[in-house]
């Protein structure tokens, strides 16, 4: 395996967790219905849940535009 | 235009409701425009130029402004930290990756995540897309920001 090979699959297993993540949660809420007390969150409602605070809010902005510039400027 | 002019200009919550005299649809046109605007110029300029620099500054800032400027969520809404979190060890161990990638050479052999996007990101099309992507997380966390339930949405 290349050291490309091994980089690359780092990111596919790092998107598969969160694809698993996402599952799991959405097939939960089929479960125990939307309320997110006792059952895994889908990533949206960690983010909301994150940003009812500023200091969460400013995480939450500063890494979405981070990413903008990351991808799309730099 | 500057970031906090765009700021300024009032967004839909998620109950609909508006404030300011401005027409609902005038306003979401007005967003919908900037973000159009801002797209097609990120397509046109390749990155590590002003032009794509100064649009994502711009664009960036007003909507981080307008969020910070918003309420927020309902506190109400809480998890506990076996909820949330799996999602920040996702998150971190993707941002460890990308730098270990950084630091190990940012080239061909070693490339983080922005390299292997390249082709993507390089081409107008592409640009295009992930530029409107962008934009419409962004829009999705201002209008979380003006949430008024804890419900699920």
């Amino acid at each position: 395996m290349t050291s490309r090979q091994l980089a690359e699959l780092g990111f596919v297993v790092l998107a598969g967790a969160a694809v698993a993540l996402e599952l799991r949660a959405v097939l939960a809420i089929g479960r125990h219905g939307p309320t997110t007390s006792e059952r895994p969150v889908r990533l949206g409602e960690a983010l909301t849940a994150a940003m009812a605070s500023t200091s969460g809010k400013v995480l939450v902005f500063g890494w979405w535009w981070w990413l903008g510039w990351h991808f799309l400027a730099r | 235009m500057t970031a906090t002019h765009l700021a300024t200009l009032p967004f839909r919550d998620a109950s609909g409701q508006h404030n300011g005299g401005m027409g609902a649809r005038a306003r979401t046109a007005s967003w919908a425009g900037i973000g159009l605007l801002a797209a097609g110029l990120l397509a046109r300029w390749p990155a590590l130029t002003v032009g794509s620099s100064a649009v994502i500054a711009v664009v960036g800032g007003a909507v981080t402004v307008a969020g910070l400027r918003r309420p927020g969520p309902p506190r109400s809404i809480r998890l506990s930290p076996g909820q949330w979190l799996p999602w920040l060890a996702v998150g971190l161990a993707l941002a460890l990756w990308e730098l270990a990638l950084l630091l190990l050479g940012n080239n061909d052999a070693w490339p983080p995540l922005s390299r292997l996007a390249g082709p993507v990101t390089q081409a107008p099309v592409g640009r295009l897309v992930l530029t409107l992507v962008w934009l419409a997380c962004g829009g999705w966390l201002l209008r979380q920001c003006g949430r008024t339930s804890a419900t699920a949405q």
